[in-house]
């Protein structure tokens, strides 16, 4: 199995996601950090990979409202600010962890 | 008190620990481990020297069925006491994880069928593996999600849109099948002209709003190459794998490497490579030319890894028999091209059951 497979996704608050990958690391996510780090076409700009929607847009109470399995390849949240769209694949997630 | 217990060995017949232990002895040589532990065996019987038992196995299409039922008899049948050994062959389709949490829970697998360009074969590959795993007696959907070159409604010999009963559209019976075609949805001779969001919500309704029922597979009918499509399906549901359908001139499957990529990127497991017109029936002769070289599918398939599911040859009873709505593995069981293309669909039964045994369950806690 690929080190970047999760085997355990576990929202450990309501701002706080852990995941623990097949290889054993353990990676934790702070919801507001990550959503700045939101790969979809309206928080990044496509082309440039400008970000448009920065740190100061983002609450630092954001939470995590939903979490998603995508498929089989990524995850997918629902942010208490309202926005959805990310898909951030596994691969990504591993990346940011 | 012994020479009224059945169970014992004074009495001269099998106890049930004696059975189970020698079937412990077959392997199913795909899940790798034996019948017994994989809880297989069902409703075991024994009375004085009749055994009997169910064989109950993860695909009614399984390609060793027949040997290891053979297999499990003879080895029962050699236990001292035991006269006559009956066995029933059932099956239980195994369903992919996660499956059951989306809106397609009575649905079991759902399995893509792709390929890198147009013209390969690819639907009727398609056709004919679901119409085969529906004839050994499994539960098959068929959805052509090809929106941009509908061939499946005429393979079937359907051109009517479905019915609708209360929102849900109801799929149309052909071949033992539940079919769908997103074509259908459109007047046959109009150009699809679609943009991206477009196909995403027809292939959406296509397999969310279709009264599927219970299937075990759900055979989906790719549009050719990479797109809005196969991206919707692999981020809509847990695909259960794709089947990658090629020709002997994508050399070294160069042309299919892409949508093998793309599937890889999105974690959808590949169950095998087809090569279609692998060779030419000779309609007179019955001698086989191979026109396109020969051998190319399946050492691609080995040195990716992959396993090959077997050599289609361009026979003109699969050309006529798709033209005419009858799939030839329906119409003419026993052709030589039936056998290959059951054989395949065997392969791809077996393969599913073996990443449904081997998948990690995946959940948000």
């Amino acid at each position: 199995m690929k080190a970047s497979t999760p085997t355990k996704i576990k929202k450990v608050s309501p701002g706080e996601l852990m995941i623990i990958w097949a290889d054993g690391k353990e990676s934790h996510y702070v919801a507001p950090r990550l959503r700045g780090m939101c790969p979809c076409a309206s928080c990044q700009d496509e082309m440039t990979g400008m970000r448009i929607v920065l740190p100061i847009h983002i609450p630092d109470d954001l939470e995590f409202r939903k979490i998603e399995i995508v498929g089989q390849y990524a995850l997918q949240f629902e942010w208490s600010d309202g926005h959805h769209t990310g898909i951030y694949t596994f691969e990504y997630l591993r990346e940011l962890g | 008190m012994a020479f009224w217990n059945k169970d014992s060995k004074d009495g001269g017949s099998a106890t049930s620990e004696e059975v189970l232990n020698v079937l412990k002895r077959v392997q199913d040589p795909d899940l790798r481990k034996d019948i017994v532990s994989l809880g297989f065996i069902r409703n075991l019987k024994v009375d004085g020297g009749n055994v009997s038992f169910d064989l109950n196995l993860t695909t009614p299409a399984c390609p060793v069925k027949d040997q290891m039922r053979d297999e499990a008899v003879s080895l029962v049948k050699n236990l001292p006491g035991v006269n006559n050994v009956e066995v029933k062959m059932t099956a239980e389709v195994r369903q992919t994880p996660q499956l059951d949490k989306t809106a397609l829970a009575g649905v079991r697998n759902i399995v893509a069928v792709g390929s890198g360009k147009g013209g390969v074969g690819k639907s009727t590959i398609a056709v004919n593996i679901a119409a085969a795993l529906a004839s050994e007696g499994a539960r098959v959907g068929l959805l052509d999600g090809d929106i941009y070159g509908p061939t499946t409604p005429i393979m079937l010999g359907l051109d009517q849109p479905p019915k609708t009963i209360q929102n849900r559209m109801i799929p149309q019976e052909a071949a033992g099948l539940k079919f769908m075609s997103m074509g259908l949805l459109v007047k046959s001779d109009q150009p699809l002209i679609w943009r991206g969001p477009m196909a995403h919500k027809a292939l959406q309704q296509c397999l969310f709003d279709t009264d599927w029922g219970e299937l075990d597979y759900l055979i989906v009918d790719l549009p050719p190459g990479t797109g809005d499509v196969h991206l919707t399906l692999a981020q809509a549901v847990p695909l259960t794998g794709a089947v990658i359908v090629s020709t002997p001139q994508d050399v070294g499957l160069r042309i299919s490497m892409k949508t093998l990529r793309m599937f890889q990127q999105t974690r959808v497991p590949i169950l095998g490579i087809v090569e279609n017109m692998s060779y030419y029936v000779c309609p007179h002769c019955n001698s086989k030319d191979y026109i396109f070289g020969q051998g190319g599918g399946s050492r691609a398939a080995e040195q990716l890894g992959l396993p090959f599911l077997g050599e289609v040859p361009l026979d003109l009873a699969i050309r006529m028999q798709s033209d005419i709505g009858q799939p030839i593995v329906v119409a003419q069981p026993e052709a030589q091209s039936s056998r290959t293309l059951r054989k395949i669909a065997e392969k791809v039964a077996a393969q599913v059951s073996i990443r449904n045994y081997e998948a990690p369950v995946l959940e948000v806690e």
